[in-house]
């Protein structure tokens, strides 16, 4: 965190120190901007004053040199006129107005010479002018009234004023002369002037330039430098950041490792409290010691969850958990985790199908226990949110190249739905769609965050989609490709008993019946399907014919039964074999589904079962009698029995009653046979497995006992479990009163097949001298 | 003869095992003694009676070849024939420990 802060300053700092140079060169260049052009703008309006002046000056000039030009050439004629006038005996009055045009003509060139008059600085040059005007204009009227012998002096007199007055025109001319040449030298000056303005601001710009240059260097030298600077603190910064962010991962990975080891070692002895418990569910104890142990059981199983799930994030998180590639049968994978979780769904009254596409092969490769956990996650999750209605699993293939696959699978329920702001993080860690359904539910919440580890992976993606109020499907896909195994029978398609045989397929669930259809094409069956009763009865009606008809009992109402009815009355059980899809707690009356049915086939529906039922009916077998009801159900749950043990070595005790236990049957222990008669005469038991040596009484003897002291409705099934694998053991057993005999050690199929043997055909138990069966499992 | 047929294991609900393997490592010293005991002391029904009871454990975890000393033991003790006995109870106690670390390693 100090790092970072630190990063920020600097670049705050750097920032700024950026902002700041490059607002000085810009301040800068804006000031010896202004000042160039000022002195530019003040030099241009000196130099225009100074044109205009002289250009006025020198029009002028003309104007005044052309007046002059214009008054000597009127002078020198209004002199020619009186000096012909004067000396020329034939002149007369008459010829004066000539005289008066010109002496008019003259005064007023005169008036407009004075108009434009150069000097100011010479008055008495102006007053002579005005003066030699004023008499050269009057001479024309003295003439008028002078006698003709004066005529000749006037004229002497105007060749004199005529002579005077261009004396004066000259000094005007010349003064004038001089004026334009003063003009000339201010032009000249002007012009000088604006060639030093120019080089002044040449040389002011070469001086700015070389500012600039300057300038621009040094703010390039310091931005490089503080670059260099930054550059190397930014480095430190980020070598920190790493080390301290490689501190964090390798503390993570420690941690992870830590938490896997933990969890691992904590799953030990849970395992171990959670089989005590077990085991002490099946000693006696009171009403409130049994809430108490229950109560101990369930949190540990819970606590085992937790602990598992826990363990296998903390490994993902670890990089320590590696994914197998195996090859794996997937329907049957598919299969079993439907088989597990069947049970719950059957609580809740919810029916589970699922469809794979046929284009999948039977065998691919990869991590089956990691899949069947993702699945299982889903799968259990929609089963747990979901209140009425149904959950489908589809697996379809996305894409194939050559034996590699990319399959999608698909889990879709009914349930209330997720919302879709929750979608996106609901495969984060400890997320869930909806806290208050959380409550509801108990697990870590990492489910769904170990789901999409795994399948990302197994190289694929997981999403969801949802709509509230109508359900949810969650989706992901893996990569894999085509493997080979060893075939199971049903695994085989074409099978010679089943090829061509005609099968009518009733069943209202699209996803079950696309999965029978597909399983029983593939063995080579002609299949028709039906979605309703009448749908099914009106192919039959128009004598359509079938070697087989499955119905599935979930169709509405009593159609299940008025179908089989219906078919009864055409074709008998060897005719038409009739199988029901049935859950384990089918609602149609057993009695009337046995009268009208072959065989149960129970849900979920599994290729292996389909496969032995199809068999079995095919086999002309009816397993209704021979195997009345197929289920997941342990035992202990379709068969309760009180079951008494009495064996006296603690491992035994412990290993026989934990075989039971995985039965769903809880034992009584029992440690000599005079205990067996001390617990008989409080309880009465169902069943007693009975060792044959025990201190203070063996199994023999209180065999003996039991079969002569108790009446017969409390006798109890004795089975001897005797590690005395011999011939004359087991006649000395029978003999006792015993009804049955299992060497040791005790296996689990052995046991299961005695009580099935011994409970299931015998409602009620009676003592008997040779048994018609002995099970053994040496 | 092997030490521990894993098969019987296998076929035992595997959250039991690690008490059981426990149990065994407990009880069966004691069970040793008794018959060594009992087989000096000449008491040969009662060392058949202690051989017996250790051999219902030793089928139980699979421990076959302890269970077959066991069971002649057992079964000398029961005719009254001494011979061999020592051999027999020295060749028990040797194995023991080997099948006592055959069971903690199978788990």
């Amino acid at each position: 965190m100090h790092v970072f802060t630190n990063l920020k300053l600097m670049q705050i700092i750097d920032s700024a120190f950026l902002v700041a140079l490059l607002s000085i060169i810009a301040m800068l260049l804006w000031l010896n901007l202004t000042k160039v052009s000022t002195d530019v703008q003040h030099n241009m309006q000196v130099s225009n004053t100074s044109l205009q002046q002289s250009h006025a000056a020198f029009v002028q000039q003309l104007a005044l040199e052309n007046a002059i030009d214009q008054q000597r050439t009127t002078f020198d004629t209004l002199n020619d006129e009186f000096f012909k006038f004067a000396f020329d005996p034939n002149s007369t009055p008459d010829n004066l107005p000539l005289l008066h045009t010109l002496s008019q003509t003259l005064q007023q060139q005169g008036q407009a010479l004075l108009a434009i008059w150069p000097i100011a600085d010479r008055p008495d040059l102006k007053n002579d002018y005005e003066e030699a005007m004023g008499i050269m204009s009057n001479l024309s009227v003295e003439l008028e009234g002078l006698p003709p012998a004066h005529w000749r002096q006037l004229a002497i007199d105007a060749r004199d004023t005529a002579n005077q007055a261009k004396l004066l025109m000259a000094e005007i001319e010349k003064i004038d002369n001089e004026l334009g040449k003063q003009i000339g030298d201010t032009i000249l000056q002007s012009i000088q002037n604006t060639d030093a303005s120019a080089a002044q601001m040449a040389e002011q710009l070469a001086h700015l330039k070389q500012r600039a240059l300057w300038g621009t260097l040094i703010i390039i030298t310091l931005l490089i430098m503080s670059r260099l600077y930054f550059s190397t603190r930014f480095q430190h910064m980020t070598q920190m950041a790493r080390n301290a962010q490689q501190v964090a991962e390798e503390a993570l990975k420690t941690k992870a490792r830590f938490l896997a080891t933990m969890s691992h070692e904590i799953r030990t002895p849970m395992n171990g409290v959670i089989g005590m418990t077990r085991l002490l569910m099946n000693t006696p104890m009171s009403k409130k010691q049994t809430e108490f142990v229950d109560s101990i059981h369930l949190s540990g199983e819970h606590l085992l969850t937790v602990i598992n799930d826990v363990l296998d994030f903390s490994k993902i998180e670890a990089g320590k958990l590696d994914l197998k590639r195996e090859p794996f049968e997937l329907r049957a994978c598919i299969e079993e985790i439907l088989n597990l979780l069947n049970a719950k769904a059957l609580e809740k009254h919810l029916e589970l199908a699922y469809a794979v596409g046929p284009s999948i092969p039977l065998f691919i490769e990869g991590d089956m226990v990691r899949l069947r956990q993702i699945l299982t996650n889903l799968i259990g999750n929609a089963i747990k949110f979901t209140d009425r209605g149904e959950i489908t699993i589809f697996v379809i293939p996305r894409c194939q190249k050559g034996e590699d696959y990319e399959l999608e699978f698909q889990i879709n329920d009914t349930g209330p739905g997720i919302p879709t702001e929750r979608l996106e993080s609901i495969f984060e860690q400890f997320s869930r769609a909806d806290d208050n359904l959380a409550r509801r539910h108990e697990g870590t919440g990492l489910g769904l965050t170990i789901s999409r580890h795994l399948v990302e992976m197994m190289g694929g993606t997981i999403w969801a989609e949802s709509a509230v109020g109508v359900g949810s499907r969650f989706h992901f896909t893996i990569k894999t490709r085509k493997a080979v195994g060893k075939l199971k029978p049903f695994l085989h398609s074409n099978i010679p008993e089943i090829v061509g045989k005609r099968i009518l397929l009733v069943e209202n669930n699209p996803a079950s019946s696309q999965a029978m259809q597909d399983f029983c094409i593939g063995w080579g069956a002609v299949v028709d399907t039906a979605s309703t009763s009448s749908d099914a009865i009106s192919r039959i009606a128009v004598g359509k014919p079938y070697d087989i008809a499955l119905v599935d009992s979930n169709l509405p109402g009593d159609s299940p039964l008025e179908l089989a009815k219906y078919i009864r009355q055409r074709f008998s059980k060897q005719e038409l074999p009739l199988i029901l899809i049935a859950p384990p707690n089918d609602r149609h009356s057993k009695e009337t589904v046995r009268e009208l049915y072959n065989l149960y086939l129970t849900k979920p529906i599994t290729r292996s079962r389909l496969f032995d039922s199809l068999m079995t009916v095919l086999g002309e077998l009816n397993l209704i009698s021979s195997r009345p009801e197929q289920s997941t159900l342990k035992l202990g749950e379709r068969l309760p029995l009180s079951i008494l043990l009495a064996e006296d070595n603690p491992i035994n005790q412990i290993v026989a009653s934990s075989i039971l236990d995985e039965m769903s049957y809880k034992t009584d222990v029992a440690e000599s046979g005079l205990q067996v008669l001390q617990a008989l005469h409080k309880k009465a038991y169902d069943v007693i497995f009975m060792d044959m040596q025990m201190p203070d009484m063996d199994g023999l003897e209180a065999t003996r006992r039991i079969r002569a002291d108790f009446p017969p409705n409390q006798q109890p099934i004795i089975i001897a479990m005797t590690a005395n694998a011999m011939e004359g053991d087991r006649q000395e057993c029978l003999n006792a009163g015993m009804n049955d005999y299992i060497s040791k050690p005790v296996l689990p199929e052995a046991v299961e097949m005695a009580l099935q043997r011994w409970c299931i055909t015998n409602s009620q138990p009676q003592p008997r001298k040779e048994p018609d069966y002995v099970t053994t499992s040496a | 003869m092997s030490l521990l047929v894993r098969e019987t294991l296998q076929q035992l609900p595997a959250v039991i095992l690690p008490r059981l393997i426990q149990m065994f490592g407990n009880t069966t010293p004691l069970m040793l003694t008794d018959i060594r005991q009992h087989a000096h002391s000449g008491n040969l029904l009662a060392m058949s009676q202690a051989a017996h009871k250790l051999k219902g454990s030793c089928i139980s975890l699979g421990a076959e070849h302890m269970a077959d000393i066991c069971k002649t033991l057992q079964h000398k003790g029961e005719i009254g024939d001494t011979s061999n006995i020592n051999t027999l109870i020295a060749e028990l106690e040797a194995i023991y420990p080997q099948t006592l670390q055959a069971l903690e390693q199978a788990t």
